[in-house]
């Protein structure tokens, strides 16, 4: 009886998060290592599979349509998630005071994010259409040039943000909001008194304040953006020509379209290790604040 | 007398015993037997399908059909057929799509034994009845591997009214009337002529295009021949009309875009799949003037004349399949001409010719519709894809070129470089 207390005391430590660690370990574990043997294999999905060692590796480093991946999910990453980042900001702070009709405003702004990815990005393929979409009929209306949106390769991916900062906006304006709710409203007083402007009680109180979880929203919006698939494949599938192409949407034709498995696994495996890489740096800067 | 009587009565017993034999397919030697297809979730599925009954009260045979959307039909079949699962015993098959993929794996099952059995094939059957361009597809190297179900062929789309008054009296006949008409024809907000420009889903009506200009997918040696000087011919005519009497975007747009542009009254003439009058003759989707004066004609003939493609949907039998023979019964019975009819009547584009000319059809679509439809279906090439075994990449790769071509790049080089990607997928398909 002692014993078995003692031993539960000693090992309760790992008995609790047991079953999570087996969920993790089959859920994610057990798959990325799969996925890493099948990187090592070159398999066209009808033929049968052969034993290639790193040869997938090598390919991948000069292949000109992995680098276009590369550029194409930086590109991405690094215009959306700023301007997500900004936008939330704003909109937290709007949603941090009171006005009539807030309760209605803020479920309006955040049903971007609980709508189902793959509708909204059939409604935006509409609305880009540049023949018959609604955004050039806007466009028209205010005496604008017309715009081929996601027709042009070079507008492409600016295109795709302005989607994926309408959809994901709101999740960055949400964390930020919890962390604008836990700032003291004693702060803002004392700084008033000390005849502090709305811009300094901004710049030196709300920001400060709230540091900590803008990285937060940065991390975890910039591995999603990295990663992103459903906007982009439903609305361009990489196109036009390549313009659009993701490593992630690139990973997709490869093993799902061309029937490369060992490739698509490989090309997976590398994007692991961007997003990886991205979230161990930006990580690091959390520590030193 | 008494002899004469004899032979007069054996002759009786010999011409009805014959007489009834050949009436009397036995249809029930499979009694008793479950089968089971895949099949993709298709106009042809949701016809066949509520008439099962009637295939099993004939035969006695219990049939199955799993139905799933395209993409997961596509994936699910790969999976059963690459297995060996003999529960399965036939499928769906697109042969210009799959058909190299499967014959070069071993995955077909050729049904000559079983046609040449006349105790196996209703003498009914007649396969001389499918169009020409339809059971082409099923041949290789003379065995048949599956009967065809459906043909589809792509054909232009005109506005008479617009043609009309630009002064034109019919369609373009040639690919320079077609260039000269589109020139014409495009004003304002109309484009002249607009057609499929998104990378690989461009492949399946360029190579239209590419066919009537004297261009293929393969050299005699089996190297691609994409990057041939009718090829270059046939990309560069289709660049230039886009480009210069094209909508806006055409390198994003697929068979959505286009019909709808052509439904909504902003194209005067379209190339794509026939199929796609349904939606020109919908009032939910396609507006008054169009539905009034939408015409068709078969692609207009380049330098080495009409070369259209055709699309054939069939049912094949599993390879590992434990009851070919119910299967293969089951495949007579579907595509028999009673049952090719009652699918034609009921919108799907049947495979035999008995069902088009059938008068009650005739009277469903337009008569230009269908006259232009049977003519690409009698002469039309089955390779809408190129006849190797990764045809999704390939097909990327020619898209690539396509893409370049819309942008203005040059020709030459995009259709070289497609050409030797074409060769070094292929190359690494066949390690």
């Amino acid at each position: 009886m002692k014993r078995a207390a003692n031993f539960f005391d000693k090992y309760a430590y790992w008995l609790f998060p047991l079953p999570a660690i087996l969920a993790l370990l089959l859920l994610i574990v057990g798959p990325v290592l799969a996925n890493f043997v099948l990187s090592t294999y070159d398999w066209f999905i009808s033929g049968r599979p052969r034993f290639i060692g790193l040869e997938n590796y090598q390919n991948v480093l000069t292949d000109w349509r992995f680098w276009n991946g590369i550029k194409n999910t930086f590109y991405f990453t690094a215009l959306a998630v700023p301007l997500q980042l900004v936008f939330g900001l704003a909109v937290a702070v709007l949603f941090n005071r009171e006005f009539p009709g807030k309760g209605l405003v803020r479920t309006i702004i955040l049903l971007p994010m609980v709508a189902t990815p793959v509708a909204i990005a059939l409604i935006w393929a509409l609305m880009f259409n540049p023949s018959l979409g609604v955004l050039n009929y806007f466009l028209e209306s205010l005496s604008l040039p017309r715009s081929l949106w996601v027709a042009d390769a070079n507008l492409v991916i600016p295109s795709l943000v302005i989607v994926d900062i309408w959809e994901w906006t709101p999740m960055v304006a949400l964390i930020l909001l919890a962390a604008l709710q836990g700032v003291p409203i004693e702060y803002y007083e004392a700084a008033r008194i000390d005849g502090a402007s709305g811009w300094q009680s901004f710049w030196h109180i709300t920001l400060p304040s709230i540091r900590a979880a803008i990285v937060i929203a940065l991390i975890l919006r910039s591995i999603d953006a990295l990663k992103t698939f459903d906007i982009i494949y439903v609305i361009t599938q990489g196109g036009p020509g390549t313009a659009s192409e993701t490593l992630n949407v690139f990973a997709f034709r490869s093993g799902f379209e061309f029937f490369r498995a060992g490739y698509s696994a490989t090309l997976l495996i590398f994007l692991l290790f961007v997003v990886l890489g991205v979230a161990v740096l930006l990580n690091l800067t959390r520590r030193s604040t | 007398m008494k002899r004469s009587l004899k032979l007069a009565l054996a002759l009786l017993i010999v011409v009805t015993f014959g007489l009834s034999s050949a009436q009397q397919f036995d249809w029930r030697q499979f009694e008793g037997t479950n089968i089971r297809f895949l099949m993709n979730r298709h106009p042809f599925t949701n016809f066949i399908e509520p008439l099962i009954p009637e295939f099993e009260e004939l035969t006695g045979i219990d049939v199955t059909l799993e139905i799933f959307p395209e993409d997961q039909f596509r994936q699910r079949r790969l999976l059963e057929v690459s297995s060996g699962a003999s529960t399965l015993d036939g499928y769906m098959i697109m042969p210009g799509q799959v058909g190299a993929q499967y014959l070069g794996a071993n995955w077909a099952s050729y049904l000559d034994d079983f046609v040449n059995d006349p105790s196996l094939t209703n003498p009914d059957l007649d396969l001389e009845d499918f169009f020409g361009g339809a059971i082409d597809t099923f041949y290789n190297d003379g065995r048949l591997y599956g009967l065809p179900l459906q043909i589809e062929s792509s054909l232009l789309f005109y506005r008479k009214d617009l043609l009309a008054a630009a002064g034109f009296d019919g369609p373009p006949q040639t690919m320079e009337e077609l260039r000269a008409y589109a020139e014409k024809l495009n004003q304002g907000n109309v484009a002249g002529f607009a057609m499929r420009g998104k990378g690989a889903s461009a492949t399946s009506q360029i190579v239209n295009f590419l066919m009537s200009f004297g261009g293929t997918w393969l050299n005699e040696d089996g190297s691609s021949a994409l990057a041939s000087e009718a090829s270059q011919e046939a990309l560069a005519f289709y660049a230039d009309l886009l480009r210069n009497y094209g909508p806006p975007g055409v390198t994003n747009m697929s068979w959505p875009e286009v019909t709808s542009l052509f439904a909504q009254g902003q194209a005067a003439m379209i190339f794509d799949a026939n199929v796609f009058r349904s939606i020109m003759q919908d009032p939910d989707q396609a507006i008054d003037v169009v539905r009034e004066n939408v015409g068709y004609a078969p692609i207009p003939a380049g330098p080495a004349g009409r070369k259209p493609v055709v699309l054939v949907w069939g049912l094949s039998v599993n390879h590992a399949s434990e009851n070919p023979g119910a299967a293969w019964y089951f495949i007579q019975w579907a595509l028999s001409k009673e049952n090719q009819l009652k699918a034609a009547l009921a919108g799907v584009p049947a495979a035999r010719q008995s069902s088009w000319e059938n008068e009650e059809f005739q009277t469903m679509a337009p008569a230009d519709w269908i006259a232009a439809s049977q003519e690409s279906f009698a002469v039309g090439s089955p390779l809408w894809n190129p006849p190797v075994i990764p045809v999704p990449e390939v097909r990327d790769a020619y898209g690539q070129a396509i893409v370049a071509a819309l942008q203005g790049r040059d020709i030459k080089s995009a259709l070289e470089r497609a050409a030797g990607e074409m060769d070094e997928i292929v190359a690494r398909s066949q390690q």
